[in-house]
């Protein structure tokens, strides 16, 4: 089941809840308790995940079964750890490269947890194994599906935890606050705007200059919103729960430069890259030349993880190359690494973050498209001149924004008989989008901040109602695909 | 000052009473007005919008009053139940969908035969119009062209929350026609997009794609295997559980274009043999009347008559409703058909292609 389903909201996390409280409350003491708050999490994980069909299940259970028996190996045997890390790369690439006509859900993410926890229990970085605990990590329902790669200590400390306090109120607003937010940013702004991006990328052809950016645009949000709604839900879940799960996600597109965006974007994925892949090819330890180079495979290895294609891997370098440089200039300029650091003026910092955040969307471009000629096509209507003979929005791809509820506003005012009256959702929806991006704070730290009153509840209620009434279309997210 | 703190639990108390509240309130209104029929007849008064035959068919078939029901695909959109009504005296309730798999006729027909519904507590089925495509039959048995919505078709009531907390069902079925009062003429509900002036030869050939060409032909008895299964699964069952009911099949009327898809895939022999084996097996049961239209060469000839190369115009429906009235096109036995697919054969055969390609490049 994913966080934006009726059966999710109504059912699994009330009951997931009730059951964590009865637990903490009323059922056995010490060790005993701690045992059955894993059982009762790992129980409740395996039915968030059953629902994917037997590929992924089996996929699932394969990987488990071999990584807790490697895992076995390595705390009571101590054979080494790559071995299993290589078995792990290869159950990844015959999935992500075989001829199976599905790929099973989450893979990527399992998988390489599974490669943090076996390198982490060689390195005695976890001190030992023990079946429940790993279990329970690898399962746990809030981040299986699309991260974040938790860390194996952060996630089981906080599950070993729950066995000395219960859920209590405060907790479970914050929770819910932000797990509306994340819903909110799901359903009504990225799937508002995946229309927009999906009949772009099926009506090529027909784009002028200025559809062509409103549709990378529109994907760039897409994504923002889909990937940050996720990880504000699976947030809003770990704190209900009265546990803090790793941030994933920091108001990337505020980034001033490439490096700063991949602090503030799938932040555990960086983190893993820069542990699992750029350290042991040496950082930046090797000198300046193989720095480079070492970022430049982190971000073709992070291509190769997103997607099959040479679109993805073209996506990765257009990102890496762009770090390289970055890395470049901070040493021309002599910050070194600290490229993040330089902060001039407001206007200089503005300019920066259009700059990196228009870079991020044309590689957005080449990750969202089937081929690497369909991203070429689309940014080459934004470079034709002809392509700007007319500065007019296609009205077809304007009609992909009149939402309902936005029209039913619309038509008891004069807007509909204007000239532009078609065009006014999509704007609106853009502008709304650009604003919660640009000029709000993390839905983390508002979730936090907001004064709650009944007020704020009962908006909260009607914006959560609002989300429930759009579940009817179920969308999946996009990063579940990865 | 300060300001006054609230109790998280409170609060918490807010949101989940005004949630429960709002979504009582919402469901409530869905289930009186029920806009898909999904629980109960359609209100007296309401002005109820049909055009989503995914979502309203189930319902119709269920909760409407009917004594015949039009099964099939896009080819079956443009029949008026008037002239039913007019030219049989039959109250016909219209459950076509666009593109529709043998399994597609199959699923809505078992929710019209179902047992203890309003349309089977009110009426027998005294007949099914029932257009069959006949290329649809080499379809895999269980093959739907679109994805139902299964809340709506199965009997789980967890489900139909799908359809009780659903934004669409709000504000395009119920609020949506409160504010317009233009309730759909339930007698051309679904019927096709195109105008009048999109039936004629031009749009029909700028739309056209002759398929790629086959040089092998087709083994006669290749299509007869996946024929054979899909009607014996999908259309025959209702037939022979159902002597009560007339069936009505009519092998709709193909433009000419079909058949140089059918010469230029080169299985002409073979889909003869399938027209032939599927009629053959259908004309052994006594309560089916068999049509067939794809011989009228006036019509099929004519792409003026076309919006594509099998859709139709409208007046075509209405003749096909007189024919079944009046028994015109009717085919009793497996040598009468034999005849006319020959006279189909000799259309094909005498149509000038290469006349109509060079004319239309």
């Amino acid at each position: 089941m994913t966080f934006n389903s009726y059966i999710f909201i109504f059912i699994f996390l009330p009951v997931f809840l009730l059951g964590l409280y009865l637990l903490q409350s009323f059922i056995g003491t010490g060790n005993r308790k701690k045992t059955y708050i894993r059982l009762w999490i790992i129980a409740c994980s395996a039915i968030f995940f059953v629902g994917y069909g037997m590929l992924s299940l089996w996929a699932l259970l394969l990987s488990i079964a071999f990584n807790a028996l490697w895992g076995f190996l390595i705390d009571k045997k101590g054979v080494p750890a790559l071995p299993g890390v290589l078995v792990n790369v290869l159950f990844l690439c015959f999935f992500k490269y075989g001829t199976f006509t599905g790929m099973p859900i989450a893979v990527s993410f399992y998988t390489f947890q599974q490669i943090a926890f076996l390198v982490m229990l060689k390195k005695k970085e976890i001190e030992k194994f023990e079946l429940l605990e790993y279990l329970s990590y690898i399962l746990f329902f809030p981040k299986i599906l699309q991260g974040p790669l938790a860390d194996y200590r952060k996630v089981t400390d906080g599950i070993n935890t729950l066995k000395d306090r219960r859920i209590n109120s405060a907790d479970v607003l914050d929770g819910l606050v932000l797990f509306v937010f994340g819903l909110s940013k799901k359903v009504l702004l990225s799937d508002a705007l995946g229309l927009g991006a999906d009949f772009g990328y099926s009506n090529l052809a027909g784009l002028s200059a200025i559809d062509a950016i409103i549709v990378a645009l529109c994907y760039s949000l897409q994504l923002y919103f889909d990937f940050s709604g996720y990880c504000d839900m699976a947030e809003g879940v770990c704190k209900m729960m009265g546990m803090d799960l790793d941030v994933n996600f920091n108001a990337p597109y505020k980034a001033k430069n490439i490096a700063e965006f991949w602090d503030r974007w799938h932040i555990t994925l960086t983190k893993f890259f820069t542990k699992y892949v750029y350290i042991p090819l040496g950082g930046s330890r090797k000198g300046t030349f193989r720095t480079y180079l070492n970022i430049l495979i982190v971000f073709f290895v992070s291509g190769i993880w997103h997607g099959t294609g040479v679109s993805f891997i073209v996506w990765g370098m257009l990102h890496g190359i762009l770090m390289v440089i970055t890395r470049i200039y901070g040493r021309a300029k002599g910050t070194g690494d600290k490229v993040a650091a330089g902060s001039t003026s407001k206007v200089t910092d503005c300019i920066k973050i259009f700059l990196t955040f228009s870079y991020v969307t044309v590689a957005w471009v080449f990750f969202r498209a089937n081929t690497v000629a369909d991203a070429l096509t689309l940014l080459g209507k934004i470079i034709t001149p002809s392509a700007w003979s007319g500065l007019r929005v296609g009205i077809k791809l304007a009609e992909c924004f009149q939402l309902d509820e936005i029209w039913y506003i619309f038509k008891v005012t004069p807007i509909p008989s204007l000239s532009f009256g078609g065009y006014v959702c999509m704007w609106l929806i853009l502008l709304i989008a650009l604003i919660f991006v640009f000029a709000l704070k993390p839905a983390r730290d508002l979730a936090v901040k907001i004064r709650k009153t009944p007020i704020a509840m009962v908006i909260i209620a009607f914006l959560f109602i609002w989300c429930t009434l759009s579940l009817g279309n179920v969308s999946t997210f996009l990063y579940v695909n990865f | 000052m300060k300001k006054k703190e609230y109790k998280p639990i409170n609060l918490i108390m807010i949101f989940v009473a005004l949630s429960v509240a709002i979504l009582f309130a919402v469901s409530a209104i869905v289930i009186y007005v029920d806009p898909f029929f999904h629980y109960h007849t359609p209100r007296e008064g309401f002005p109820y919008v049909v055009d989503n035959q995914l979502s309203q068919n189930p319902g119709m078939a269920r909760n409407m009053s009917y004594d015949s029901c039009i099964i099939g695909s896009s080819m079956t959109v443009n029949f008026h139940t008037d002239d039913f009504r007019e030219l049989m005296g039959l109250n016909t309730l219209k459950l076509s969908y666009s593109g529709a798999y043998p399994r597609d006729d199959y699923n809505i027909l078992s929710i019209v035969y179902e047992d203890g519904t309003y349309a089977r507590s009110t009426s027998d089925v005294k007949a099914v119009f029932l257009g069959l495509d006949i290329p649809t039959l080499t379809a895999a048995t269980d093959e739907i062209k679109y994805p139902l919505p299964m809340y709506l078709y199965d009997k789980n009531l967890i489900n139909d929350v799908k359809y009780l907390w659903n934004k669409d069902v709000l504000l395009e079925y119920i609020f949506r026609p409160i504010i317009q009062r233009t309730p759909s003429n339930m007698s051309e509900i679904y019927a096709s997009w195109w105008t009048e002036e999109y039936y004629n030869i031009d749009f029909v050939m700028h739309g056209y794609e002759a398929p790629e060409p086959v040089l092998e032909v087709m083994d006669e008895e290749l299509l007869i295997p996946q024929t054979k299964a899909n009607l014996e699964e999908n259309i025959i069952p209702f037939i022979e559980n159902h002597p009560e009911t007339t069936f009505y099949i009519f092998i709709p009327p193909y433009s000419i274009l079909y058949w140089n898809n059918v010469l230029t895939e080169n299985h002409m022999d073979a889909t003869m043999n399938q027209y032939k084996f599927a009629v053959e097996e259908l004309l052994s049961y006594d309560n089916v009347r068999l049509f067939y239209f794809q011989n009228m060469e006036e019509v099929v000839t004519d792409l003026n008559n076309y919006a594509d190369y099998t859709h139709y115009k409208p007046e075509i429906n209405h003749y096909m409703t007189e024919c079944f009235a009046n028994g015109e096109h009717e085919v009793t036995s497996g040598e009468q058909f034999e005849a006319e697919l020959s006279k189909m054969r000799d259309i094909v055969e005498r149509f000038d292609f290469e006349e109509l390609f060079r004319k239309y490049p």
